[in-house]
């Protein structure tokens, strides 16, 4: 986050959010205030990553807590559309109505975006089936698509109008490396103007997009901060060794053949590496306990 | 892919909104397979043939669009169900969708309208005896013929969006089209052919329905016609209840996920919409023919309660 971002006023400020479903508690007291920027979200499945998501793309209200996004509030009917006129949602999974083609599936979410006109709403498509490169593919029908192609076609509709609040979940499942590569150009130059918060498994997308990362465990806060603060959590604490360290919080087999040990203590004949963010990543996940955040 | 371009922002929104959605639902509708389907049967067994009595012709129509019109709009109504979690968090409400649904029920409606032009050109060029309208005035054979086919085709998909829309378990459209086919079954010759039809509760079985019958050929075992069975009520008065009930279902499909104010705005509509739909069903039965008749070349003759068991 820059200084100028810090200063300006969060296009998401949280505070104290809570969710339960059925009883079963999913998000406790979480508070954030997001800037301009991309943001990355990570933590293990049923952190709780989705439901903040869905959260901030106001098609679920919080329990406890007050929100304010892109200036408004969700609660309120005429303030949620606001934000919705400005927000930008991939959810983790997205089907399909039969029978759309790329185009027609694209053009109709810019019609429910309020694209009006005929006109300005094909070039509004046309450029944003050209960000995901599925141009070629625009009078293809859906349900022809792989999977990846079908990923783009839900990121193109979340790119529609340049939102100023992107909101993307797993935005790259079932994308090869190239596309990835891509969506990362094309992520990179969002997070120039507007909010981007992208929840992903993939420790390298967090460490190759995101100035922030913020990981969620059992519905709590965990880390808040750079990216850079989380990967310092494991300098000198990453270790290459002939074999797995039985002391080591977490170790695995690389493709070299020798060991990657994550912990304290130094395996005998082992070379101290620098750390990734996915060894940061599971080094928190280890060593804290649920409610406890690390101040970045 | 490319990189961005400058941030744009959207315009428009409410009706204009409407207008696009309702072109693209249109749009939908009129590629969906199923409709034309409906369309060709409808053609194929009427146009050019003298089909069924001119009395019963609305049962073409009504049946080959209206019943499959309203598979089609259902289909249309639960496909969008996938990208929920898309649609949710788009500024456009949901009654703005169900509105361009309904809208695009005009299609069908437009469909069936057709086919009972191109019905009425055949019928002109090679008109019908007079008493094979039975005991049915110029007024009533317009509206049998004409008015009430069209209402049907608009009605039956009206009512697969409001289904689409409030009944969530498989199958839903399947046991909706089930239910109206044997209610309109049961409704239509029922009380014509099983029971005193001039009785109070026979006519207002026959008139309490979405589709109905008013007239049939009772058979001579000849294949030839040389009778036409003139049921009870008004066609006129039915046309009006049935055109209620549609907006009813409207409202009803309107109603899904509505905000406050536009509850309000539909709870009027319905209570004015139910209080006409029930003095025009008051009214279908208490005017009109209260009796079953037979026409021929020789002449009208009222039919006597379970004279033949027809």
């Amino acid at each position: 986050m820059t200084e100028g971002n810090a200063m300006s006023a969060p296009t998401v400020q949280l505070r104290g959010i809570g969710k339960s479903f059925r009883g079963s508690r999913v998000l406790t007291g979480v508070d954030l205030d997001l800037h301009r920027g991309i943001v990355g979200l990570l933590g293990p499945n049923g952190a709780g990553k989705t439901t903040l998501l869905r959260i901030l793309a106001t098609v679920l209200g919080a329990d406890e807590g007050s929100a304010r996004i892109l200036g408004h509030d969700p609660a309120d009917g005429a303030q949620r559309t606001e934000i919705r006129r400005r927000l930008g949602y991939l959810p983790q999974e997205l089907g399909y109505p039969r029978g759309f083609t790329t185009y027609g599936f694209v053009d109709y979410m810019a019609v429910l975006k309020e694209w009006d006109e005929p006109a300005a709403r094909r070039a509004q498509v046309g450029r944003v089936l050209d960000q995901v490169a599925l141009t070629d593919r625009s009078a293809a029908r859906i349900r022809t698509l792989s999977g990846g192609q079908r990923r783009r076609v839900g990121l193109a509709q979340a790119l529609l109008g340049a939102p100023e609040l992107l909101v993307l979940d797993e935005p790259t499942t079932g994308l090869d490396p190239e596309q990835r590569v891509s969506l990362r150009q094309v992520l990179a130059e969002f997070g120039r103007a507007a909010t981007v918060v992208v929840a992903t498994h993939q420790t390298e997308d967090v460490a190759a997009l995101c100035e922030r990362v913020v990981v969620l465990d059992e519905g709590v806060v965990r880390f808040d901060g750079a990216v850079r603060d989380l990967v310092a959590l494991a300098q000198d604490r990453v270790w290459l060794a002939d074999g797995a360290d039985p002391r080591a919080q977490t170790s695995w087999r690389t493709a070299t053949g020798r060991y990657r040990n994550i912990g304290d203590a130094a395996p005998s004949g082992a070379q101290l590496v620098e750390p990734t963010l996915e060894d940061a990543y599971l080094l928190l996940r280890g060593t804290t306990e649920p409610g406890s955040e690390v101040a970045a | 892919m490319t990189t961005l371009e400058t941030r744009v922002v959207p315009v428009g929104g409410g009706r204009a909104t409407l207008g696009q959605l309702a072109r693209i639902e249109a749009r939908r509708f009129a590629l969906h397979p199923l409709l034309w389907a409906g369309l060709v049967l409808g053609v194929v067994t009427s146009a050019g043939e003298r089909g069924p009595i001119e009395l019963d012709y609305q049962v073409i129509p009504a049946f080959f669009i209206g019943v499959l019109g309203l598979v089609v709009a259902n289909r249309l109504t639960v496909s969008t169900r996938r990208s929920r979690a898309v649609l949710d968090a788009a500024p456009v409400p949901d009654t703005t969708r169900t509105a361009a649904l309904c809208l695009a029920c005009l299609v069908p409606a437009t469909a069936g309208l057709a086919l009972v032009l191109l019905h009425r050109a055949f019928v002109l060029a090679d008109p019908f005896p007079g008493w094979a309208y039975g005991t049915y005035g110029p007024v009533d054979r317009v509206v049998i013929t004409m008015v009430l086919p069209v209402i049907a085709c608009l009605g039956a998909p009206l009512l697969g969006v409001a289904v689409g829309r409030w009944l969530r378990f498989p199958g839903a459209g399947l046991l909706t089209v089930l239910t109206l086919l044997c209610w309109s079954a049961l409704a239509s010759y029922l009380p014509a052919q099983n029971m005193d039809a001039g009785s109070l509760p026979a006519r207002v079985l026959h008139m309490t329905t979405p589709y109905t019958a008013f007239g049939t050929d009772p058979g001579n075992g000849t294949g030839t016609l040389t009778v036409v069975r003139s049921y009870t009520g008004s066609p006129v008065w039915f046309a009006v209840w049935t055109l209620c009930l549609s907006g009813l279902v409207a409202a009803a499909a309107l109603w899904w996920r509505a905000d406050v104010r536009t509850r309000g705005l539909l709870r009027r509509a319905g209570v004015v919409l139910g209080v006409v739909a029930l003095v025009a069903l008051s009214l279908s039965v208490a005017t009109g023919s209260h009796d079953v008749h037979d026409s021929s070349r020789s002449g009208t003759v009222p039919v006597a309660p379970a004279a033949d068991g027809a």
